[in-house]
């Protein structure tokens, strides 16, 4: 009877039905909208980072983290990549060699970093040759080609076919120096990757560095990205007798999970703001409508009902109100996510500010996850249930004779 | 008038709680939109003072190829001549000449690309406020200019500490390779990313030394302007004075476009947030003042029944949201712009987060600004959602008869 009664108030109600529906419904379609919209950026975030050069999981010589130097590297590159391959979830592993060097033409001398590569194996777990801009990648037949960044080519006043020193140490600390050919150069708009990295094959800079069957890094490429932190620790174990440690990615990309938790902490204030907003409106409204009954409530106690029972029916009220308004809010706002997720925010206009921060394409995907749905319609509910605690108090103490009496 | 005010406030008071309520509201959005609009400025600010004040400054004068060649036969000659014209302007604060040029820096154990600062600390200390970055040393260049200040994520990638040695390697103009030998003076962290990471800050004249550089020159010179209203214009002026001279004043906005990027997103953010605020705090008033002017219809028809304009009622109603949301904004403008004020002073202690801020070339306390512009759009916004919050249950209003609204 008092669920009848309730449904009976919401439908003579109309405005406050229609603008609590509205604004619950609204509310959380945005806490929805902004967890998936954040979840899926900085997925995003990762992979393009971690796709596009340092991979998901390293392996480096002991001690090589605090000291970059010829003392801390991988002396046995063919043992720990039999090793580290035999692993079931491993997909790929390849051997690379970081160090740096001076690079001189007629026109000016410029440092940068180099990186030595198995050309055949890096497409197969970095983006970086998609960013071709001029040229081609290097391929396993090159000796003195090198893939350089366009801000050093611009830098170097460098262009395809055109030709640079190298002065670098080798691993036996003896002066290394060659005559590099430019045969492709690479675009990611990235300065620091622009700027400062020059890519050659290693089986050819092997032999000008003394460095054979030696590297700084050992990249992995998991089966499954998502697994990494425990294929990570799997291979530590597999490694336990080697001179290497294992790296996972939320290791050297700490600096970009802290970001996350920055913008869930102030992302999370401001959506927070706007929702208490919504909350109080709500509980505007709510106390609006169980003023305008007092009389009634008033007659109804007269009659016999307890303050319990017309608590419980202001309750149903607000649970079929609340209830089909985060329904519909979850209906829209996981409908949103879901299909950001397929077709994702581009904010061209603002390019060139996020590739100055790192990120190359400003594409925004959401991320679908029934729990961020779930998350969002049961925190809009719990609010709304809270709504009415205040004016259902101030009506229930009420004596029936006031109510009776009230204008 | 004074008459329809007192009634609108014992008309608010008759129902205190849900009055209230909706000042409660109000007041809650009002310090909401204030706070969050002066801490996304003031970390924005910070972002962009850190950039401006060590790198280009709000104006920065370049020899006209220099910015694409990087070359250091495009140079700036007869500095002191320009920076003499410079200090004439009355919206110019500081200037300082500035040699910059990329090299290698190493220690015995590694080598890295750095970016080589020529400059002179009194004149960088007034222009850009260095030595409050230094967090390890001193600020000097010690004994014979022999010192280097270099950038903190730099020494943490070379391992070096302060009293250590670096040696500096760079292509001078005529193509020959130079080296010289600084002891590391003192570490700064100018949360200017490019700096931090590789900064290395020498004596001037070593610099022009060791790159073969004649006297009087220099690759920048970084202007700074006393208000943002002036700077486009002195730009415009300073570079009609340029002209015969090879050299090209730039805007900050044109080298640092990301800056201008986010004051748009900023922009966009601040609009959207108000826009919520609005419609939901208008709906909120609306609600209350649609329940008032219904309860009351009978009131009304007699008062219209006896002669009274509908103009004044019209007014009353008018005069009881607003007040509503003048009580309300006072109390969220009392609030907010303390909290405001407090946050402009102390600053937000974000150092737990410090690794992260730092790729944004953040400080980890972070001052929020505090602006009169912010109180006035709060002010302008809760009057005008009062305003037209009052519009529909005016409308419902006119369109009863008053001898209907009576017998009601």
């Amino acid at each position: 009877m008092l669920f009848k009664l309730a449904l009976a108030n919401i439908k003579g109600n109309r405005r406050r039905t229609i603008i609590t529906t509205a604004l619950s419904a609204f509310s959380t379609m945005l806490f929805i909208f902004y967890v998936g919209f954040l979840k899926g950026s900085f997925v995003k975030l990762y992979d393009d980072s971690l796709q596009l050069y340092s991979g998901y999981i390293q392996i480096v010589g002991k001690g090589y983290v605090d000291n970059p130097d010829f003392e801390h590297l991988i002396y046995d590159e063919a043992k720990i990549l039999r090793i580290a391959s035999s692993h079931p979830d491993v997909a790929f592993a390849s051997a690379r060699f970081e160090s740096f060097g001076l690079y001189a033409t007629s026109m000016t001398a410029y440092g940068a970093q180099f990186s030595a590569v198995h050309p055949q194996n890096e497409p197969r777990f970095t983006k970086l040759p998609r960013y071709l801009d001029k040229g081609r990648y290097l391929e396993a037949h090159d000796t003195t080609g090198v893939v350089i960044g366009a801000g050093l080519a611009e830098r170097l006043h460098l262009d395809v076919g055109q030709s640079m020193s190298i002065i670098t140490t080798g691993v036996d600390y003896a002066f290394a120096a060659d005559n590099l050919e430019v045969v492709g150069i690479i675009k990611t708009y990235m300065t620091e990757l622009d700027e400062s990295m020059v890519f050659m094959n290693k089986p050819y800079f092997d032999t000008l560095m003394s460095s054979a069957n030696t590297a700084t890094h050992i990249i992995i490429e998991p089966k499954e990205h998502a697994q990494s932190l425990r294929i990570a620790a799997e291979l530590s174990q597999m490694l336990k007798n080697e001179p290497v440690e294992v790296r996972e990615w939320h290791t050297f990309l700490s600096d970009l999970i802290q970001l996350e938790q920055v913008k869930i902490l102030s992302g999370g204030t401001i959506i927070s703001l706007f929702v208490l907003l919504i909350f109080f409106v709500v509980l505007i409204y709510n106390f609006l409508s169980v003023q305008a009954r007092i009389k009634e409530i008033g007659v109804m106690r007269a009659l016999g009902t307890t303050p319990f029972e017309i608590f419980k029916l202001f309750l149903y009220e607000t649970l079929i109100l609340g209830g089909s308004s985060v329904l519909v809010g979850g209906a829209m706002g996981g409908f949103l996510i879901y299909t950001m997720q397929i077709h994702p925010l581009e904010l061209t206009a603002f390019t060139e500010m996020y590739r100055e921060y790192g990120i190359i394409e400003a594409v925004f995907p959401t991320q679908f996850s029934w729990g961020y749905v779930a998350i969002g319609m049961s925190y809009i509910f719990v609010l709304n249930i809270l709504t009415i605690l205040y004016p259902a108090w101030t009506v229930i103490r009420i004596r029936p004779i006031e109510g009776i009496h009230h204008l | 008038m004074k008459l329809l005010f007192k009634i609108a406030l014992l008309n608010l008071w008759r129902r205190r709680s849900r009055s209230m309520l909706v000042v409660l509201m109000i007041g809650m959005s009002v310090t909401g939109l204030l706070l969050v609009q002066g801490i996304y400025a003031g970390m924005l600010n910070g972002i962009m003072d850190n950039a401006l004040r060590t790198d280009t400054g709000h104006i920065s004068i370049y020899h006209s190829a220099y910015r694409k060649s990087k070359l250091l036969e495009d140079h700036i000659s007869d500095v002191p001549k320009l920076r003499a014209y410079l200090t004439t302007l009355p919206e110019v604060v500081s200037t300082v000449a500035r040699v910059r040029h990329d090299g290698i820096v190493a220690t015995a154990k590694k080598s890295q690309g750095a970016l080589i600062i020529g400059t002179n600390l009194e004149e960088e200390q007034r222009h850009s406020r260095l030595q409050k970055f230094v967090v390890s040393g001193e600020y000097t260049f010690g004994a014979h200019h022999r010192g280097a200040l270099i950038g903190a994520e730099l020494a943490e990638n070379l391992k070096v500490r302060v009293g250590q040695k670096i040696i500096i390697t760079v292509q001078d103009m005529h193509k020959e390779i130079n080296a010289l030998n600084l002891k590391v003076e003192g570490i700064v962290r100018t949360h200017d990313v490019r700096i931090d990471k590789a900064g290395v800050f020498l004596s001037a004249q070593k610099l022009h030394t060791l790159c073969g550089l004649p006297a009087h020159t220099a690759t920048q010179i970084s202007v700074m302007v006393s208000t943002r209203d002036k700077q486009e214009p002195l730009v415009t002026a300073i570079q009609a004075h340029l002209d015969d001279q090879n050299l090209t004043a730039y805007h900050w906005t044109t080298i640092l476009a990301m800056f201008k990027e986010f004051e748009m997103i900023e922009g966009v953010f601040f609009g959207f947030s108000f826009f919520i605020v609005f419609v939901v705090a208008t709906l909120g008033v609306f609600g209350v003042i649609l329940v008032s002017v219904l309860e009351r219809v009978r009131e009304f028809g007699i008062m219209l029944a006896i002669g009274c304009s509908f103009a004044r009622v019209r007014n009353q109603i008018i005069i009881e949201s607003m007040l509503l949301g003048i009580i309300g904004l006072v109390l969220g403008l009392s609030i907010g712009g303390w909290l405001l004020w407090h946050f402009s002073t102390v600053g937000i202690d974000f150092s737990a987060y410090a690794d992260a801020l730092q790729q944004f070339g953040m400080d980890p306390v972070s001052k929020a600004y505090f602006k009169a512009q912010y109180f006035a759009s709060a002010a302008t916004g809760v009057i005008a959602a009062t305003f037209f919050a009052a519009l529909w249950p005016i409308r419902v209003l006119k369109k009863l008869n008053p001898i209907q609204a009576v017998n009601s």
